[in-house]
């Protein structure tokens, strides 16, 4: 309980000069620090974009190499669908000069063409007429002929002609 | 909070005490380290103008820790106590603007408004932080006593004298009177002032009829000790003014003034103020009274054995007197100010 008619005034620990000079320090310590804070601030966002921008570019590298496989891979399938497409247009022709081979007076029933050779299966009225107008253009094609005949029923006869290529003529 | 506590505990503190009288200004200084007094001076400064030396005095030490506070006691004449808190009951409706009041647990101490500015304007220099009532001195100077049965305490200044009545550490009447007063003064100047000694330049004679020596000697009805009566000459002196010449007269006059002041007319006055506190204090309504038995009294200055001879022989009282050191008690009580 107080006995005094007055309050006693305010103590000042710290003159009103010193007092500026601490709030000077005060709010230039306070502003280095803010600062301080921005920059660490921006510093660890401007990291966490760096990680997600190295991020990004692993998975676009990653990406990139995948799509270059699948570029490598669609080269390979298309150059191997042209070559499928020449070696048919190649074959097609083959077949269609086969086939413009044969005369009318052949019958084929079977033509087996592999890479290196043609087996052709038919019937010819007679031997010479094969050999006149189906096996002379045949030599001429196939380093090897071998032909072989054999009587069919109806009185013609069945023959089986095996054609065969080298392999140098293959790598011509 | 926490802060303040470690700036209180890193200063000193530094409690000034100043009590003034219109002849002398007593300062004291106690300086704290944390509870402990670790140094006290006591300076008089004649005179109670805030001169250069004791404001280059109290400065001396208020610039060594910013903790420092400036402890009054309250002089103005208009001062008092009263026996509850609500002190407009006591004091005349008018008069309740007028005063600065302040309740403790179940009385209050009062000043005047327009006196407590003109002290805190006189030492704005310095900056009071506490004024204390002379009757909380009483108080705590007494308090190992005040909660005994209805006594009289009084605390003794050069200049004045506080006068309370506690009953059971409650106040019951206190009573501040100025002992230089001016009117007092009159009163126990044996009236000379209304006397009005007539020196007529030409004549250099007293007109005897001017003098009302009823009047003037009616304070000494109250003086029954005969003994007292020895010291007071004067009244055969006062005789020979009649047949000296002015400046015999005049000399005469005033060197039995001021023996007849310095004598025994102040422990007189004080008296004359206890026993009238006492008239007051038994006669006015206002108060609850007991009767008083012994009566312990505070003196800050040099006090007759008359008075108290005065207090038992008229009065009938025990007396009891101890000397107080005034700066310290104020000290005391602005230590445990809540700062």
């Amino acid at each position: 309980m107080t006995r005094s008619y007055i309050s006693p005034k305010s103590k000042q620990v710290i003159s009103d000069e010193m007092q500026l000079v601490l709030l000077f320090f005060t709010i230039s310590i306070t502003m280095l620090f803010l600062t301080y804070g921005f920059l660490k601030l921006k510093i660890y966002t401007f990291e966490e974009s760096v990680v997600r921008i190295e991020t990004k570019k692993v998975e676009l590298k990653n990406s990139t190499l995948k799509m270059q496989h699948q570029i490598r891979i669609i080269e390979q399938e298309s150059d191997r669908a042209e070559k499928v497409v020449t070696e048919n247009s190649v074959l097609k022709e083959s077949v269609k000069n086969l086939f413009d081979l044969v005369p009318d007076r052949i019958t084929l029933s079977e033509v087996e063409l592999n890479k290196n050779s043609l087996v052709m299966k038919g019937t010819t009225p007679s031997k010479e007429v094969y050999e006149f107008l189906l096996q002379a253009p045949l030599r001429s094609i196939f380093n090897n002929t071998y032909t072989s005949f054999y009587q069919a029923q109806n009185g013609w006869l069945s023959f089986v002609s095996t054609n065969t290529l080298d392999d140098e003529e293959l790598l011509k | 909070m926490i802060l303040s506590k470690i700036m209180h505990g890193l200063y000193l503190k530094i409690y000034i005490s100043i009590v003034a009288s219109s002849t002398k200004t007593h300062v004291s200084i106690h300086t704290l380290k944390g509870n402990k007094i670790k140094d006290t001076r006591v300076k008089v400064f004649e005179g109670e103008e805030l001169s250069q030396n004791m404001l280059s005095f109290i400065h001396s030490f208020t610039s060594e820790s910013p903790f420092s506070y400036i402890s009054f006691l309250d002089y103005s004449l208009h001062q008092g106590a009263v026996p509850t808190c609500k002190v407009e009951e006591f004091l005349k409706s008018s008069h309740k603007d007028i005063y600065t009041t302040l309740c403790y647990d179940s009385w209050s101490s009062y000043t005047s408004k327009i006196d407590l500015g003109m002290l805190e304007k006189k030492y704005s220099s310095l900056g009071l932080d506490f004024i204390f009532s002379p009757f909380c001195i009483i108080e705590n100077f007494f308090k190992d006593k005040i909660t005994m049965q209805a006594t009289l305490y009084v605390l003794i200044q050069d200049e004045n004298i506080s006068i309370a009545v506690f009953e059971n550490s409650k106040l019951k009447y206190a009573e501040f009177a100025d002992i230089k007063n001016d009117k007092l003064e009159s009163e126990l100047m044996l009236g000379d002032e209304k006397a009005e000694l007539n020196f007529d330049d030409d004549q250099m004679s007293v007109n005897l009829e001017d003098i009302d020596v009823d009047d003037a000697f009616s304070d000494l009805d109250d003086l029954t000790n005969i003994q007292d009566l020895d010291s007071m000459d004067e009244f055969e002196d006062f005789t020979e003014i009649k047949v000296g010449d002015k400046e015999t007269k005049q000399d005469l006059v005033n060197t039995k003034d001021e023996e007849h002041s310095a004598g025994f007319n102040e422990e007189y006055k004080r008296f004359n103020a206890i026993k009238n506190a006492l008239k007051t204090y038994y006669t006015d309504e206002k108060y609850e009274n007991n009767f008083i038995e012994s009566v312990y009294i505070a003196t800050a200055c040099d006090v007759d054995n008359s008075l108290k001879n005065y207090l038992e022989e008229e009065l009938f009282l025990k007396v009891y007197v101890r000397q107080v050191d005034i700066s310290t008690e104020v000290f005391d009580l602005a230590k445990r100010e809540k700062i």
